[in-house]
């Protein structure tokens, strides 16, 4: 028993880091934040107030709860700016995860049924890009969208238009950018759910007298919901805070709300402000993922211990 | 028996170029003599050298 204890140790050591590691580089941040929101935007350095000094002793730590207001959050709700921002990132970031699944799921499920011996290049080849400089990659985007861009010589050529289109400085050119960027995030999650399915699954299908088209439908779609799962949520919620896309290939009128948030802080140097529109954004994108996990852990509870696809087929 | 087919191999073709078609124009136009960066106006490796040139850059590149 002396050896079972050990292991519970060394376990909870083992868990314990990476905890501690989350706490201290992003709750610990996040609770700077959530204190910056409650605060006053003031000329000093740090350009907000009041300040929490430890030295100051109990009648310090009282005065600084009470300078403490929620005057922020009333601003955010009062200018309509910001609504509009977290309407436009919610939408932005829905559109572009609906063509990112559209698009990547041929491309990863064409990777799951690829012969063993070349699957692992392909899927290095699908990840290879994001090993280069992202933004480098965002600014060959807008070489390519230009007015007189890549894009445009090739349509006119074709004779697709006679004129030369504006990309740049639209949504769609955000959308672009989007889906370009987070396209492995979607494949690789894709990927890993439709390798694991059983092929013998469809060819009994066809046995039965399925048509493809139906197999896929019923069999290989809800066989690889974890993956669409997983990669809508690692696509989604980063979407909505993007910043850099929509600063380089969209237009101030795009204003998501990365784009809000920055020119708060940088434009306005109105720190709260920005750090209240931080804390919103991220009530906002917490439920979904709160809902997520729980039915993730629903699926590996006691009561579904042989695995996920039977536990599904008994709770739908 | 797994059948690649032709849907699959587009698929995949299609995903990889759209990856990769950036990347490669990027690349070829780096070669490219003009300072105009949309009009090809012959090859050549000037960008490179003014690029080892660059103190600016090196510094970055290095630290």
């Amino acid at each position: 028993m002396q050896n079972t204890q050990q292991r519970d140790l060394v376990t909870r050591i083992a868990i314990l880091m990476p905890y501690l590691w989350l706490i201290a580089l992003f709750l610990v941040p996040f609770l700077i934040v959530l204190k910056i929101s409650f605060s006053q935007t003031t000329i000093a350095q740090p350009p907000y107030t009041p300040v929490l000094d430890l030295s100051e002793g109990w009648e310090g730590m009282k005065q600084f709860f009470a300078a403490l207001s929620t005057e922020n959050y009333a601003t955010l709700v009062s200018d309509s700016l910001y609504l509009w921002s977290y309407l436009k990132s919610l939408q932005v970031a829905a559109i572009s995860t609906v063509i990112l699944l559209l698009t990547a799921y041929p491309v990863a499920y064409a990777l799951a049924r690829a012969p063993r011996r070349w699957q692992g290049v392909l899927v290095l080849s699908v990840v290879l890009p994001f090993w280069t400089s992202f933004l480098i990659r965002v600014y060959a985007w807008i070489n390519i969208l230009q007015h007189d861009g890549l894009l445009n010589q090739a349509l006119i050529a074709l004779r697709i238009v006679d004129a030369p289109v504006t990309w740049l400085a639209t949504d769609t050119a955000v959308y672009i950018g989007i889906v370009y960027s987070y396209f492995p995030f979607m494949v690789l999650p894709l990927f890993a759910a439709l390798e694991k399915m059983d092929n013998a699954l469809l060819e009994a299908a066809a046995d039965l007298g399925a048509p493809p088209w139906r197999a896929f439908f019923q069999i290989t779609v809800p066989l690889s919901l974890p993956g669409i799962a997983a990669g809508t949520l690692l696509c989604f919620i980063p979407i909505v805070g993007e910043f850099v896309i929509p600063d380089l290939l969209g237009s101030s009128s795009t204003a998501m709300i990365g784009q809000t948030l920055w020119l708060e802080f940088f434009g306005n140097r109105d720190w709260p402000v920005a750090s209240a529109l931080a804390v919103v954004l991220l009530a906002i994108l917490v439920p979904p993922i709160l809902i997520y996990r729980q039915r993730e852990t629903r699926q590996y509870s006691p009561s579904s211990f042989r695995g996920a696809p039977e536990a599904r087929a008994r709770n739908p | 028996m797994k059948r690649f087919g032709t849907v699959n191999l587009t698929a995949l073709a299609l995903g990889l170029a759209f990856l990769y078609l950036p990347i490669a124009i990027l690349i070829i136009y780096s070669f490219n003599d003009s300072r105009l960066v949309t009009v090809w106006a012959g090859a050549s490796l000037r960008w490179y050298r003014e690029l080892l040139r660059d103190e600016a850059m090196l510094d970055a590149a290095s630290v």
